[in-house]
């Protein structure tokens, strides 16, 4: 069973209102059974909270506590900063938390609340790339992506990388290889910054072939285009990686076991135009010999020929300061650049035929100081085919910046971002809802979560958190108990002379008004449904004049109950139940020539919801009868006037009228009314009334009735609050009870479920209540007997036989 | 620099789209800091900042669009002209 409700999307920085209406909604879910949707703005404004204003779960939940939760058809969240002003009948459609929520500290007591008791709301600290989050178990990232570019994280771990022009454009391009996935990406600059591709996965060479093994670059084929070279040890043998436009094609370059086993063992290796000008080569020194091997691609595989034997001499100097070589200046030779760290001041020196002529072409103290502090520095034709530029990136901000000299200075450009640090950019509130602890699928373990940012983020709306992130569990999170449902949530759920109404301990007590063959004074009954054993006791009696058992509703006037009897002078007289002063008042006559019991509801048309009645006429037809109740006045409130008559040949009305969740009028938020009543042919008749319309006949069903339906929108077909259940509907014939439904979301035939019971002359009630999706009937007999049955997902079983009626 | 209110924990960023000349400036987003943790956490959203370089003369449009990355409607926008001069 879900006790879930929908997944909504705040649209104000009222996260801690929508936690916390969510988490009153789940347990009236779980403790009542009842789909309920509750208004977070009517927490946001109540509170007294502009739009953009932070807070949390408890301080809405102390608010709630005094105040009561609306639905939200009669206080719509909103993004507007208002006065909160809420239906006159508030106290009678809200939900009441007379209980106080709890702290729910350490983590194991947090998973036997969410297994014994229901959800969690939860403090979570935003970083930057939880928005981006789109499934699986979100740990926060070290980067979050900028500007569209991907999202590498920090990429300078040890990963090589490589500079060439790889793919032929004449401008050199960044190639590296991520041993994680074995992947290569490159990464070419276009328009003013580099864009990245994939290029191949050498997966089939082994996992992570960064192992040691040496790689160089250069244009081995001479196709015009940098290739990668590497040898592997272990087998001697030599590759060469070509990109042909999409990725590196790789192919076998040769076997020098010839040489010895292992190679890479410490002699140096550099590549160079060193014999060929329309190609590069690959030179090595062996110390063991002191003898050059020089290696020229031939179009199939490296041609080795000996390039000379240095013993005795020298090798170049380098002394630790960073110098880099290119074409800097775009003269056609070479330069010398270098950078001193003691002052940021970059020179560079140029060949004039004679020497090396120095000048500073920059200083970069703006990139903070000393800054060859290890980020990776590479020298290539990026974004300009006439001279090299010098390229850097810059781990902290995952910044690239690129420098071209242009007028005798270093240019330096942001050529692009491959991941910023992720940053925290938010606190916020949202709802436990599960967990699951760590297994082989799943290392850490992992909060489950319902967001409110709409069902398009995440999981359909919800997450899967790895325990401990962004200190989702630094602080306790809060859990409820004890909600008690206001009767205008409830108020489809229940028909004839039963409710359920919000007393006892448990706020889930039955209530039961019934008089006795022949008629009289209306009599009172209620069943503790926190008491062991759920015994009925007799709560009183009024009025004097009832024929047959009344029709009853918890309305939103103060939770009141209403009833409305048919009486022996043929007319309808309304009674109700004053829950502040504690006694039964006299609502008064209404209706002549009345001649059935009627179905009576508090519909939403209007504010307070007006009472719509549908009782049978002594013309054989049904009259609508409505009491105009409050908000846009079209008539004296509590003014009872006949809406319309409709029907032919009607034989018997009961308490079927109901106002269901679904609206087929366009634009409108008033439900379609259907009322079953029973012909003298012995069938039930279903009829419809769609707001602005007349009463439609929607078709017959059933055979050999005579007395009066029940009939209530039960919650089975909802998946949550949002759809529209079954009808369910009870009627007694042959002595028996026929169970009837109707699956309004599917093909909405009628059908016969069972036929159960014995000695009934009436169904007097029906209701589905907190009791799992139970059924709850109950029956007048042929001895005068109120008699309970009850419908699980066994069956229909007896119950108690309560007394007299 | 312009300041941006944050409305980060109803999901939105305020994303940067360069338009026309976007090669007249560079332009980096960063965030202020987050409150101090109070003893019972609250709910905030950090201010977003971009910071925008002139880079080249020419003339560039700044669309900042208060959006989730997972939707298309923005909640709020705003548009700067740029112009950068020698």
């Amino acid at each position: 069973m879900s006790w879930i409700t929908s997944i909504r999307s705040q649209m104000c920085s009222s996260c801690w209102a929508h936690a916390a209406t969510a988490l009153v909604e789940s347990m009236v879910r779980i403790e009542h059974v009842l789909w309920s949707g509750l208004s977070e703005g009517d927490i946001r404004v109540g509170t007294g909270k502009r739009c953009a204003d932070g807070g949390n779960d408890q301080f809405a939940l102390d608010w709630v506590m005094s105040n009561g939760l609306i639905d939200s058809e009669g206080f719509p969240d909103t993004t507007a900063d208002m006065p909160h002003v809420t239906t006159a009948d508030r106290s009678g459609r809200t939900v009441r938390l007379p209980a106080k929520y709890q702290n729910v500290g350490s983590l194991a007591d947090q998973k036997l609340w969410l297994d014994a008791v229901g959800p969690l709301s939860t403090y979570f600290t935003v970083w930057a790339d939880f928005s981006s989050y789109g499934g699986g178990v979100y740990r926060k990232l070290g980067t979050v992506s900028v500007g569209g570019q991907p999202n590498f994280g920090r990429i300078w771990d040890g990963r090589p990388f490589w500079i060439g022009d790889f793919n032929g454009n004449g401008r050199s391009d960044v190639l590296f290889y991520y041993p994680g996935d074995d992947n290569w990406w490159l990464g070419s600059y276009q328009g003013n910054q580099f864009a990245w591709s994939g290029a191949g996965n050498t997966a089939g060479f082994g996992h992570g072939i960064n192992d040691g093994r040496p790689f160089w670059i250069g244009d081995f084929n001479g196709n015009g285009r940098s290739d990668v070279l590497f040898y592997y040890p272990g087998d001697d043998n030599w590759w060469l990686g070509s990109h042909d436009g999409n990725q590196l094609a790789w192919s076998g370059a040769g076997n020098t076991v010839g040489f010895g086993h292992a190679i890479n063992d410490g002699r140096p290796f550099w590549t160079g135009r060193f014999s060929r000008a329309d190609r590069d080569e690959v030179l090595f020194y062996y110390p063991g010999d002191d003898n050059w091997w020089l290696g020229s691609y031939d179009g199939t595989q490296l041609a080795w020929s000996n390039a000379g034997n240095t013993v005795g001499f020298g090798h170049a100097i380098n002394d630790g300061r960073p110098f880099w070589i290119g074409d800097f200046n775009g003269n056609g030779r070479s330069d010398v650049l270098f950078y001193y760290p003691g002052d940021d001041n970059w020179w560079l020196g140029s060949h004039d035929g004679n020497q090396l002529s120095w000048s500073l072409v920059g200083n970069t103290a703006g990139f903070g100081h000393a800054i060859n502090d290890g980020r990776p520095f590479w020298i290539g034709r990026f974004s300009r085919t006439d001279r090299d530029e010098i390229l850097f990136y810059y781990q902290e901000d995952g910044n690239w910046w690129l420098g071209t000299w242009d007028a005798g200075q270093l240019t330096w450009r942001l050529a692009g971002n491959t991941g910023t640090p992720n940053t925290i950019v938010g606190g916020h509130f949202m709802l436990v809802v599960g967990y699951n602890d760590p297994d082989a699928n799943n290392p850490d373990g992992y909060w489950i979560v319902k967001n409110s940012w709409g069902a398009g983020w995440g999981e359909g709306g919800f997450a899967r958190i790895a325990y401990g992130q962004c200190d989702i569990d630094s602080s306790a999170k809060t859990g409820l108990r004890g909600t008690n449902p206001d009767p205008w949530t409830k108020r489809r759920l229940h028909t004839g002379s039963l409710l359920e109404s919000g007393n006892g301990a448990d706020h889930r007590n039955f209530e039961l008004i019934s008089t006795g063959l022949g008629g009289g004074p209306l009599h009172q009954r209620w069943r503790d449904n926190s008491a062991a054993g759920f015994p009925w006791s007799w709560a009183g009696e009024f009025g004097d004049d009832a024929v047959e058992c009344p029709t009853i509703a918890a309305t939103t006037y103060n939770r009141n109950f209403d009833s409305v009897h048919l009486t022996a002078g043929g007319q309808l007289h309304h009674w109700y139940y004053d829950q502040a002063g504690g006694s039964w008042r006299d609502g008064g006559l209404f209706g002549w020539g009345v001649a059935g019991i009627p179905g009576f509801i508090q519909s939403n048309f209007d504010t307070p919801g007006d009472f719509e009645v549908v009782v049978r006429m002594s013309d054989g037809r049904l009259a609508h009868i409505t009491r105009h109740n409050g908000w846009r006045w079209t008539r004296q409130p509590g003014t009872w006037f006949e809406r319309s008559r409709f029907g032919a040949n009607v034989l018997s009305s009961g308490p079927a009228l109901v106002q269901a969740r679904h609206v087929s009028a366009p634009g409108e938020i008033y439900g379609d009314l259907h009322t079953v009543c029973v012909l003298s042919g012995g069938q039930m008749q279903h009829w419809q009334l769609i707001a602005g319309g007349a009463w439609q006949a929607l078709g017959t069903f059933g055979a050999g009735i005579t007395t009066p339906p029940c009939m209530i929108e039960g919650q089975f077909g909802m998946a949550d609050e949002r759809g529209w259940g079954n009808f369910e509907l009870c009627v007694a014939a042959g002595n028996q009870v026929e169970h009837w439904w109707r699956a309004n979301s599917g093909d909405g035939v009628w059908r016969q479920s069972a036929t159960f019971g014995h000695d009934v002359r009436t169904v007097s009630g029906l209701l589905q209540g907190s009791f799992s999706y139970n059924l709850e009937v109950v029956v007048c007999r042929t001895d005068n007997q109120l008699q309970h049955y009850w419908r699980d997902g066994a069956g229909w079983h007896e119950g108690a036989v309560i007394g007299g009626a | 620099m312009i300041r941006l209110e944050g409305h980060a924990s109803a999901g939105f960023r305020w994303e940067v789209v360069v338009e026309d000349e976007a090669a007249a400036i560079d332009v980096r987003t960063r965030t202020t800091a987050p409150p101090p943790t109070p003893a019972v956490p609250e709910s905030f959203n950090v201010d977003e900042q971009v910071v925008v370089v002139a880079r080249a003369a020419g003339h560039a449009v700044l669309r900042l669009q208060l959006r989730r990355p997972w939707e298309t409607e923005s909640l709020d926008e705003r548009v700067f002209n740029v112009t950068v001069s020698e």
